[in-house]
């Protein structure tokens, strides 16, 4: 009886070392999977470049490619697309990656205007149209299950007032660049 | 009997606290980690600065200009339609 007693005892504390060694284990082989990201990094910095100066990707690609090797992109998916109007407009990129290895990555900037309303400043006279304006980036690297959402601020080359609620007005009839800070533009048309 | 098994507890025991003790990052395992936080560094840099404030964005994780024996990164930036790539260093 006091020998199973025994044997019991030391199953339960080499199960318990296995339980202790599995886990310290697991979580330590997870963040290896991290390595590399910093290079899927530079393939998405250089679409974000070519979607702002309007360049074309795969020239932009050689030029950093001595600095990503061995990765390479096999081919890539653009989307790339802007429509300015006065009540709303849109400037759209989407590149999509794949990768010499099957693996894939991909930018997407998302840069929206509304027009919202008018206000007339009863003291001066003066008409502004009110936009709400959303600014986003979106990365997605293959290390990562979620996508990186970065909120981008747009600063505008107009005479304006920024409300801090995500809506900005302009003067009636004057036009406005809204640029972000890589150089990406959005125009509100000044109309007529 | 009840040596041997008292043996065996205590190995078993003081081999799993030895596994498991955080120690000295000297192996190939801790170089890989480091690496992965240089790149992970880098990652997040690249994704957030422009050429003209990627001072601050180094400034604020740390990091410094490439320091020999120390882990070494390199982030990527677009200025003035060429690419500049921008060394540092960082440690833990």
């Amino acid at each position: 009886m006091k020998k199973r007693k025994g044997v019991i005892a030391l199953l339960a504390v080499a199960l318990l070392s296995l339980a202790v060694m599995q886990r310290y284990r697991s979580t330590a082989e997870l963040r290896v999977l991290y390595a590399g990201e910093n290079v899927y990094a530079m393939f998405l910095v250089t679409a974000r470049y070519s979607c702002a100066r309007k360049t074309d990707f795969q020239d932009s690609v050689k030029k950093i490619e001595n600095l990503t090797f061995p990765l390479s992109i096999n081919h890539s998916l653009i989307d790339d697309y802007e429509d300015f109007g006065i009540t709303e407009g849109k400037k759209y990129c989407s590149y999509v990656i794949f990768t010499n290895i099957g693996t894939s990555a991909s930018f997407e900037l998302n840069y929206t205007y509304r027009l919202i309303g008018f206000r007339n400043d009863i003291g001066t006279g003066r008409i502004t149209r009110i936009y709400f304006v959303e600014a986003q980036q979106k990365f997605k690297l293959p290390q990562y299950d979620y996508v990186i959402v970065l909120d981008v601020n747009l600063t505008p080359n107009c005479e304006n007032i920024v409300n801090g609620d995500g809506t900005i007005e302009i003067p009636l009839g004057t036009s406005c660049v809204l640029r972000d800070k890589w150089g990406t533009e959005i125009l509100i048309p000044g109309g007529g | 009997m009840r040596g041997v098994i008292a043996t065996l507890v205590a190995f078993i025991v003081l081999y799993t606290l030895a596994y498991t003790y955080p120690s000295p990052k000297t192996n190939t395992f801790a170089t890989l980690k480091e690496e992965r936080n240089l790149e992970t560094i880098a990652t997040w840099i690249m994704f957030r600065a422009s050429c003209n404030d990627v001072d601050s964005y180094l400034e604020a994780v740390n990091a410094s200009t490439p320091l020999p024996n120390a882990p070494t990164g390199a982030i990527l930036l677009w200025c003035n339609d060429t690419p500049v790539v921008r060394g540092f260093s960082w440690s833990p």
